[in-house]
């Protein structure tokens, strides 16, 4: 099972829909993909039209007693399953604490999904907490999503300082650009620079597009009711570059 | 064969159980279908029914049988109070009703098939006190239904099975024929045994040029790799002799001796006229006449393995092959007076015993078979040599095989001659006790 994070420490720049598309297209490829929404907003379950309630909570979900299982839903289309966001999440730093391995909490507790899903998605909270380094610890790999500006450099900056610091080494860290407005000079410049200063920078960009925003009066993914816009193309270019790094072989 | 169907993981799931096996097709059937989902306060989709509703192609006047509509519900994960409330609402629903069947078993009940329709067992179900007669005539119904059911797929060669299967109920019935004698008045056993061993004679030819062309992968594999492209003339004789023999039989089974055979074998054993006097033990209970046999045969089967000495020729063997196969079909025949586990395992024991006659009986067959294949191809012109060596070593990996067998049937005899075996044959038999003779 590969475990994806979508996380930005900065909120707004398109964390959920890059959590929300990608989960959908990995999907559509044949993926059996699991979604968890950790933001204690609920917008990916939104998404979804899946009441963000978990029973029990996020005290319940950590300790173990409940199995994952019970608690994630169906969405509406095959191979996609969703683990809803709580309101209680916004304690989950606490209930961490509370473990002798707080990081280790979340890695243990997603083990026995390998059993029936293939790629694991979180939809992070935008913050840098412990309940992050929880999923840095369980990830393989971070959708970093930045909007082309000096204030994303730092982001990174900051990104890759913190994992080297905490040992993070397993992690992959792959940015790239969202929320792309091309009319902008400064956006078009970034374009350019930020691959020389950040290698890993994934090649596709997603657009600025009205029809991001409609996702949530349509509550559907972007590729099902706007797959012919520019955006659901960049969605799908995003989705080759991720798979590409975690089926090498071609796989599916 | 599961080659029948493309390639892909359904192929691979089912070749292991279908083997050589042709898969025939057995309904048509046509299905409409509606999809509803279900949805909740937030347009989320809860729970999907499915409507299906359709028609099953019927018998040979085109006509079609109407199939119950079905209503399933597939729930979504994580949501089992909808499909719960769903699955209540319409169990109190006059008009419907939880599906007592699934769709297939209501198609192939509607065309009247079963999907074991193809089994080579008779299965019976008999009383111990049961008359004789009556018993044996149930037997060979069966028996009878068994061959008839594997005529076509025989005459069509569809594969090998419908022949082999067809060939064992024929060897079954001429077995019950003449092991369980004073049952069945004399003349009509003595004209049914002669029609019988008719039909086991036209169809050997036959199923003896399948079982070789089924096994000649086999006889490529015995040899180096280098000789084995020498043995494809062989395979080229094999063909056209099966071809030829396809054709042949086909014939019969449609010709009239075939049809006046069935016509009148099914006649008499569904109205037995048992003459007077009766035969002397058509009267008996079954379970007496049964027992009785199969001890006297079990005995024979000692006596005859015990006289076979490491200097002893092949023809005893063969003909302990053949008491063991007469004992085995009375075992299978009168399994259902045999209650508890002594039977299962005196069979196993046959069985065991069994396993290594008939490899020896078909070892010493291939041998027989490959010498004259040999002395055919030499008398061709422009078989090349090769093939001759090829065919030569062939004959000789058998020669080895078979010496092998025989230097095994010391051990695989004593154990089946063991006291074991004795034992289990007495607890057999005592199970099968009649209730009157108990009693005694």
């Amino acid at each position: 099972m590969k475990i994806l994070a979508s996380y930005n420490i900065k909120g707004g720049v398109g964390k959920t829909a890059t959590a929300v598309n990608i989960a959908y297209l990995a999907s559509r490829d044949g993926y059996r993909v699991l979604l968890w929404d950790l933001d204690p907003q609920g917008a990916a379950s939104f998404y979804f039209r899946i009441k963000p309630k978990v029973k029990g909570g996020s005290k319940g979900l950590l300790s173990g007693k409940r199995e994952l299982d019970e608690l994630i839903k169906g969405s509406d289309f095959p191979n996609l399953d969703v683990l809803p966001a709580d309101f209680s999440y916004r304690h989950i730093d606490l209930l961490l604490d509370e473990h002798k391995k707080p990081t280790k909490q979340l890695r243990k507790l997603i083990k026995p999904l390998a059993a029936d899903y293939d790629l694991l998605l979180f939809d992070c909270p935008p913050s840098i907490s412990l309940a992050s380094e929880a999923v840095f610890a369980a990830a393989d790999l971070l959708l970093v999503p930045v909007i082309p500006t000096h204030l994303s450099q730092r982001t990174l900056d900051q990104l890759r300082e913190f994992r080297s610091r905490e040992g993070f080494d397993r992690l992959e860290i792959l940015p790239f650009c969202s929320l792309v407005d091309r009319r902008k000079g400064l956006h078009r410049q970034f374009l350019v620079d930020l691959p020389q200063q950040y290698p890993e920078l994934l090649p596709s960009h997603i657009p600025y597009a009205s029809e991001v925003e409609q996702m949530g009066v349509q509550r559907l993914p972007l590729q099902v009711f706007a797959g012919h816009s520019r955006a659901a193309e960049a969605f799908r270019s995003l989705w080759r570059d991720v798979r590409r790094r975690i089926d090498p072989g071609g796989g599916r | 064969m599961s080659a029948d169907l493309a390639a892909g993981s359904l192929r691979e799931r089912l070749a292991p159980l279908v083997g050589i096996r042709a898969l025939l097709p057995q309904a048509e059937v046509e299905l409409q279908r509606w999809t509803l989902s279900l949805t909740d306060g937030r347009e989320k989709t809860v729970l999907r029914l499915r409507w299906e509703e359709g028609r099953v192609a019927g018998g040979l006047d085109g006509a079609w049988f109407q199939l119950t509509p079905r209503l399933y519900l597939s729930p979504v994960k994580g949501y089992r109070k909808p499909l719960l409330q769903a699955a209540v609402r319409l169990a109190a629903h006059d008009d419907f009703q939880p599906a007592g069947d699934d769709v297939l078993e209501e198609v192939l009940q509607l065309l009247g098939r079963r999907p074991d329709a193809c089994s080579g067992k008779p299965e019976v179900s008999l009383r111990p006190e049961q008359p004789a007669g009556e018993a044996l005539c149930t037997i060979l119904l069966q028996l009878l239904e068994i061959m008839e059911l594997n005529r076509e797929g025989t005459r069509e060669a569809i594969d090998s099975e419908f022949l082999h299967d067809f060939r064992v109920a024929v060897r079954r019935t001429r077995s019950a024929l003449a092991q369980v004698k004073g049952v069945l008045p004399e003349p009509v056993s003595a004209r049914f045994r002669k029609e019988f061993a008719w039909l086991g004679e036209i169809t050997g030819p036959l199923r003896d040029l399948d079982v070789a062309l089924l096994a000649f992968p086999d006889y490529q594999a015995c040899l180096p790799a280098a000789q084995r492209e020498d043995l494809l003339p062989l395979r080229d004789l094999l063909e056209t002799r099966q071809r030829e023999a396809r054709r042949l039989l086909s014939r019969r089974l449609v010709g009239k001796r075939y049809r006046q055979l069935v016509e009148e074998w099914h006649r008499w054993l569904r109205n037995p006229e048992w003459g007077d006097p009766l035969p002397p033990k058509a009267m008996r209970p079954i379970a007496e006449v049964a027992s009785k046999r199969i001890a006297k045969l079990a005995q024979r089967a000692f006596a005859e393995g015990e006289a076979i000495a490491p200097t002893s020729p092949a023809e005893a063997l063969h003909e302990l092959r053949k008491t063991c196969k007469k004992l085995r079909y009375l075992l299978e025949f009168f399994a259902s007076l045999y209650p508890g586990t002594h039977h299962g395992k005196l069979v196993k024991a046959l069985k065991g015993l069994q396993d290594n006659l008939g490899t020896f009986q078909d070892l010493s067959v291939q041998i027989e078979e490959v010498e004259g294949y040999r002395r055919e191809l030499a008398a061709q012109p422009g078989i090349p040599p090769a093939t001759l060596r090829a065919l030569d070593n062939l004959e000789a990996q058998f020669f080895e095989r078979r010496r092998q067998c025989r230097e095994e049937f010391g051990a695989r005899f004593g154990r089946f001659a063991g006291k074991g075996t004795r034992r289990q044959l007495a607890a057999t038999l005592a199970a099968g006790t009649a209730p009157e003779e108990a009693d005694r």
